[in-house]
């Protein structure tokens, strides 16, 4: 009877979980139906005009990236990559490079809202089997450089909004066969240059499953001194609201917002004696780009 | 009598030495479902291609890379995998069989009469010239290259290629700046249609010998000729896709270029493997 009670208390907390979710989806399609269609990759061509190849900072891994696509097919931008570790002497994490596609700068610097459509339609990794603590995994993310203090010098106290969707091997606590997470992370630049920076707030949206089209989507309110988080498929849909902090008084544009659509993988370096060699590989597809119509406008 | 049995013996000892010299042993036939990572490393150098790939597709390797002219100067796209260390120390023969299935190339609009060169290329870094008085990076390492595809010679349409022989010096640290030593065209080609590639280093007679197919060229790079004095270098050898583009003066991204490389497989020196 106990076990009874609880599943009928579950399904009542699932029942207006749903109506909640409903309710948010609802505001979220509002949000989306302000939005403008930027590219929706549906010829054979990744668009040169708009979009620019997303450079890899040159890192020891980077030519262990052996694997790699990076096109359009049926209506959709496709990512494929897959990144070993290194053999090395010691044990730690490495990130390897970006891969991915960067929006020219004349469109970028415009746009205070981005909803992309996305699925992971593949993740696997390995990891090192010798004992220490390690671990292996995809990033694929969505991130730009959206605003900052009107008299900051260069990009201090500029801030760099990330939407990430995270596969991990081992899986995290809580997280289903076939699922991944789905969070945001704010990281403020603490020089002119933005060589040095910290991590402002992170936190997990909700979590989705492979092969499922979710839409993520980043929005900055200068007026209101407000940017948004917000993840949506079509059984979870979650927003996170992140006030300004004080230092920035007059909130503008940055002149080179670097939005881009990537992917980076972290694959720990290994012991030269540990076969076969850790990797982790993706397989990730982009529906569709859109932002708020004022970004499209020609001047 | 005596010098021609000195000749004789000479060449006897040249037959045997090329002959043991080019035996050859397979090193990767791309038949595994992935690259592997314990015979390749990745050269990643497409700042300017959007659509690309390197895949292991029935049992070949597929480059394939779409390249639009950069709107600043830039570096040519290169797309392709070098052999790992420690095997590539001890490479000093390496092979390729190759098909160029598709070249697109679309010109700067006039007046701009900018190069567009799209091609494959198997190359070598087989020495460092001491004699360039210059260290650090691969200032100074001496490359040969045998390439096949269009951009180099006469300008070429259709289903024609050209097969080309090279060699040069680095003068800066990421070989971005050559001194030309040898260029030499091979043979006309054909897209579509497959051919041997391979090069091989005589580093006791001073040669290098360029094949394609049953055509051979060499580069006697003794130091009379080229004041070159050889000393071991890095050991980079590779297999890649190469879109060279020059900036148009009329607008951004006007002029492309889209090549397609299968590669059935790459043999080396049979001793390297050991």
């Amino acid at each position: 009877m106990h076990s009874g009670n609880f599943v009928m208390a579950t399904n009542t907390l699932r029942l207006l979980l749903a109506t909640v979710f409903a309710t948010v989806l609802w505001v979220s399609d509002l949000q989306a139906q302000r939005l403008a269609v930027l590219d929706d990759f549906s010829g054979r061509l990744i668009n040169p005009n708009m979009w620019s190849a997303d450079l890899s900072p040159r890192t020891k891994v980077d030519n262990q990236f052996l694997d790699a696509e990076r096109g359009q097919e049926n209506g959709s931008l496709f990512l494929r990559g897959r990144q070993y570790g290194t053999a090395g002497d010691d044990v730690e994490n490495m990130t390897g490079g970006y891969y991915g596609i960067r929006l020219n700068d004349r469109i970028g610097r415009r746009i205070d809202t981005i909803s992309v459509r996305i699925k992971i339609d593949r993740a696997d990794s390995r990891y090192c089997e010798n004992g220490e603590i390690s671990f292996a995994g995809t990033l694929s993310q969505i991130d730009g450089m959206f605003v900052k203090d009107r008299n900051a010098v260069g990009m201090q106290g500029a801030f760099r909004s990330f939407l990430v969707m995270l596969t991990l091997n081992p899986t995290p606590d809580g997280l289903g066969e076939n699922q991944y997470r789905v969070g945001y992370e704010t990281v403020m630049c603490l020089n002119p240059a933005c060589s040095k920076s910290r991590i402002v707030n992170g936190k997990v949206l909700g979590d989705a499953q492979y092969g499922q089209w979710i839409d993520v989507e980043i929005n900055h309110d200068r007026n209101r001194r407000l940017m948004r988080y917000a993840m949506r498929s079509n059984t979870v849909g979650a927003a996170a609201l992140i006030p300004y902090p004080d230092s920035i008084v007059n909130p503008v544009s940055v002149d080179n917002p670097s939005i881009a659509i990537a992917t980076r993988t972290r694959v720990p370096q290994c012991p030269a004696d540990i076969l076969p060699r850790p990797y982790a590989a993706y397989e990730i597809s982009i529906g569709r780009v859109s932002v708020n119509p004022s970004a499209l406008r020609v001047n | 009598m005596r010098p021609v049995i000195q000749q004789l013996s000479v060449v006897v000892l040249c037959l045997v030495t090329f002959s043991a010299h080019s035996q050859l042993a397979l090193f990767d036939e791309f038949g595994a479902s992935s690259i592997d990572p314990g015979r390749w490393s990745a050269i990643n150098s497409t700042p300017n291609s959007l659509n690309q790939s390197r895949t292991l597709e029935s049992g070949a390797l597929v480059l394939r890379a779409r390249s639009w002219a950069p709107t600043s100067r830039s570096h040519p796209d290169r797309l392709g995998l070098a052999i790992s260390r420690p095997i590539a120390l001890r490479v000093s023969s390496i092979a390729a069989e190759v098909t160029l299935t598709g070249i697109q190339q679309k010109r700067c609009p006039a007046p701009t009469k900018a190069s567009v060169k799209s091609y494959f290329r198997l190359a070598s870094h087989w020495f460092r010239d001491r004699g360039s008085g210059a260290i650090g990076g691969q200032r100074g390492n001496v490359v040969a290259d045998i390439v096949i595809g269009r951009g180099f010679g006469r300008t070429l349409t259709g289903n024609r290629l050209e097969i080309f022989a090279r060699a040069y010096r680095c003068t800066d640290a990421n070989c971005t700046r050559t001194q030309r030593l040898f260029e030499k065209k091979i043979s006309n080609a054909r897209l579509k249609r497959t051919y041997k590639l391979a090069l091989d280093h005589y580093p006791d007679s001073e040669r290098i010998r360029f094949s394609a197919g049953e055509q051979r060229l060499w580069f006697d790079y003794s130091p009379r000729d080229f004041a070159i004095s050889p000393a071991r270098g890095p050991a980079i050898r590779t297999i890649a896709l190469v879109n060279d583009l020059a900036t148009c003066s009329t607008s951004a991204r006007a002029s492309s270029a889209e090549t397609t490389a299968i590669v059935n497989w790459v043999k080396v020196n049979s001793d390297a493997l050991r």
